[in-house]
């Protein structure tokens, strides 16, 4: 399954770092990033960009205890789980944690399935920086199979962060003049470039026919997203949490920043190509760049 | 009985926060931490255009254009084109909120009083007359089917929402029909709130300012308003903050004239896209992140069922900046008690 549904509890610890490296465009840049559980790794604990991710079960009182390790102030925001202005992690309406701070954020999870949490501190950079994961809510009875209580099953599950970078945001650390614009130049999936993700075990989609693909994305850049699963139809099932009013049945689908969507795909035939994201210019819509990974049906 | 009877003040208006809201805030605000904007706030009361609506012939809408050369919080300023208030017309922040009824004859008095010709135009619609710098014109024009719809200038052409040449027009059902319904049946609700979203590409503007031509190749927007306020003026006008009771129902009319596309995400809450560009949409379940595209008006309920302050704000990141530096652009504030 891809690195999910191994770990799954109401209560993480999630510690900030700032001392992250990742090969970003070819550079070796600095990032920031949330671990779980104190583990100094961040996605699929083998990269530190993006940030770990969390799953979690519906229903029950939840928490993560953020302790911030790092010399500056951050919070965790906790993007679409509709908890309490206290635990919002919005320095402005609550408070920020401070180095060497802790704050243990309290929330009872919502309905099953795909979430956000970021850093709400000077959030166009830290975001940029790499504090942005996934949070996984499993259905009430903990099953990591099923989407939500009556909802679809599946074989697989992946999930995919979708991100773009400006590499001359790369040693910024304070927004200002330097971030009036956001200008891409490397296209990611999961913090890798295509060259890496094609066969990135985390990010592949790989299955045989007739199995169930549950795919989560999370758009975690700055620009929309447009996926395609090699020109297969797939089922958009659910977003931010909630299943769709109409199932939407298509080849394509375009992702806002911030928003989730869970798909499904059924692959009748095998299929050896790539599944791709491309990262679209609001203004003309053009192409900006594109991240692959290989979509392998047998 | 039906929601809308059970509202104890019926012709509140919508949008306007009563004395001991706006006292209420305050404190949330103070408790909070929450930084408010100090001197020169504007804090327009929301007022919608009940009173213009009620004129049995028509509206009339009264609007002048103006040059407006706005100052940021990183110090920086950007000239732009607006549509301001004249005499009884209502607004949100400072755009004009026009308001009138489903096959009524409104009648538009615009005064010109830019250097430039412009033709007032809705968003969508064939372009209106031309109206010389420095003069005025009153003339007639149809109010829309029931909706969400933007008034802009058709002579600026692609750069009339980058320079924040806009107004909201809001349609509402015939005369017997309550105000607070949707559509002709249900959904109803307790209060709306107008939201209305530019972007700007400051070389744009400037360009434009001059009397010259953009380079309509490249559009990189560097400055991001609501009802042509940042925050944190946002949280201190009282037709762009978000002010309503736990049990509401929200309507928001959220328009965006500017060219980004928008990914507008609610802090605190899940809601509910009714329509997008005055249609009804049937796909989208409850979302807390939704796709608000260029030059596009989108209707919205937000079911208020917890207390609270919480952030609302396009999830492009620069977004929530002004010319770069956090904390300002496209953030303003649900305060719910
Ligand atoms: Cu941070
Ligand atoms: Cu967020």
């Amino acid at each position: 399954m891809a690195g999910l549904g191994t770990i799954v509890k109401p209560y993480y610890t999630v510690v900030s770092r700032m001392s992250g490296n990742q090969i970003i465009g070819g550079q070796s840049v600095g990032v920031w990033y949330f671990d779980r559980d104190g583990s100094n790794q961040g996605f699929m604990n083998n990269r530190q960009f993006p940030s770990a991710h969390l799953e979690i079960i519906e229903g029950l009182p939840s928490s993560v205890l953020f302790r911030n390790l790092s010399p500056m102030d951050h919070t965790i925001h906790l993007h679409g789980l509709d908890v309490d202005q206290e635990n919002d992690g919005v320095p402005a309406t609550s408070f920020s944690v401070p180095m060497m701070g802790s704050y243990t954020y309290q929330f009872l999870a919502p309905h099953a399935g795909t979430y956000h949490y970021h850093c709400h501190v000077d959030t166009v950079i830290h975001y940029h920086r790499g504090m942005t994961g996934a949070i996984i809510v499993r259905p009430s009875d903990s099953a990591i199979d099923r989407a939500w209580d009556g909802g679809p099953t599946f074989d697989e599950e992946v999930l995919w962060h979708l991100m773009t970078y400006d590499l001359n945001w790369k040693d910024i650390s304070r927004s200002g003049l330097a971030t009036a614009r956001h200008r891409p130049g490397v296209f990611m999936l999961n913090g890798f470039e295509s060259v890496q993700a094609r066969d990135d075990l985390f990010t592949r989609l790989v299955a045989t026919v007739g199995q169930r693909i549950y795919l989560r994305v999370l758009n975690s850049s700055y620009q929309w997203g447009r996926v395609r699963l090699a020109g297969l139809p797939f089922d958009v099932v659910a977003s931010d949490g909630r299943p769709m009013r109409q199932v939407v049945t298509t080849d394509s689908w375009e992702i806002g920043p911030g928003e989730r969507y869970d798909l499904l795909l059924t692959p009748t035939a095998p299929i050896s190509a790539d599944a791709t994201v491309e990262y679209l210019d609001d203004w003309t819509g053009a192409v900006l760049g594109t991240a692959a990974t290989r979509l392998e049906i047998t | 009985m039906n929601r809308d009877e059970n509202l104890s003040t019926p012709d509140n208006t919508p949008g306007d926060l009563p004395e001991s809201g706006r006292r209420r805030f305050l404190q949330l605000a103070a408790a909070s931490g929450l930084v408010l904007p100090c001197g020169g706030a504007i804090a327009h009361a929301a007022t919608l255009g009940e009173a213009v609506e009620e004129m049995a012939a028509g509206p009339l809408w009264e609007i002048e254009a103006v040059r407006v050369e706005q100052a940021f919080s990183d110090g920086s300023t950007c000239p732009f084109f607006r549509y301001q208030a004249m005499g009884s017309t209502p607004s949100a922040g400072t755009v004009p909120v026009l308001s009138g009824r489903r096959g009524q004859v409104a009648q538009l008095r615009v005064r010109n009083s830019l250097t430039r010709g412009i033709r007032p135009t809705i968003v969508g619609g064939v372009p209106g007359p031309w109206i010389d710098p420095g003069t005025e014109l009153t003339f007639d024009i149809d109010v829309p089917p029931m909706g969400t719809w933007m008034l802009t200038d058709a002579e600026l052409g692609d750069a009339a929402g980058p320079m924040g040449l806009g107004a909201v027009i809001i349609s509402r059902l015939g005369a017997s029909i309550s105000r607070r319904t949707l559509r002709s049946i249900g959904p109803r609700y307790d209060r709306e709130y107008v939201l209305f979203y530019v972007d700007s590409d400051d070389r744009w503007n400037t360009a434009i300012d001059a009397g010259g031509v953009p380079d309509f190749g490249v559009y990189e927007p560097n400055y991001h308003t609501v009802n042509n306020l940042t925050f944190p003026d946002t949280a201190g006008d009282a037709g762009t903050t978000i002010a309503c009771q736990v049990g509401d129902r929200v309507l928001l009319r959220m328009c965006n004239l500017g060219w980004m596309r928008q990914s507008v995400h609610f802090h605190g809450y899940h809601v509910q896209i009714e329509r997008i560009n005055n249609q009804r949409q049937s796909i989208y379940g409850s979302k807390d992140t939704i796709p608000l595209p260029g030059h596009s008006t989108m209707e919205v309920l937000l079911p208020i069922n917890q207390p609270g302050i919480f952030p609302v704000h396009p999830h492009s990141l620069t977004t929530t900046t002004d010319n770069g530096l956090y904390i300002g652009g496209q953030i303003t504030l649900i305060v719910a008690t």
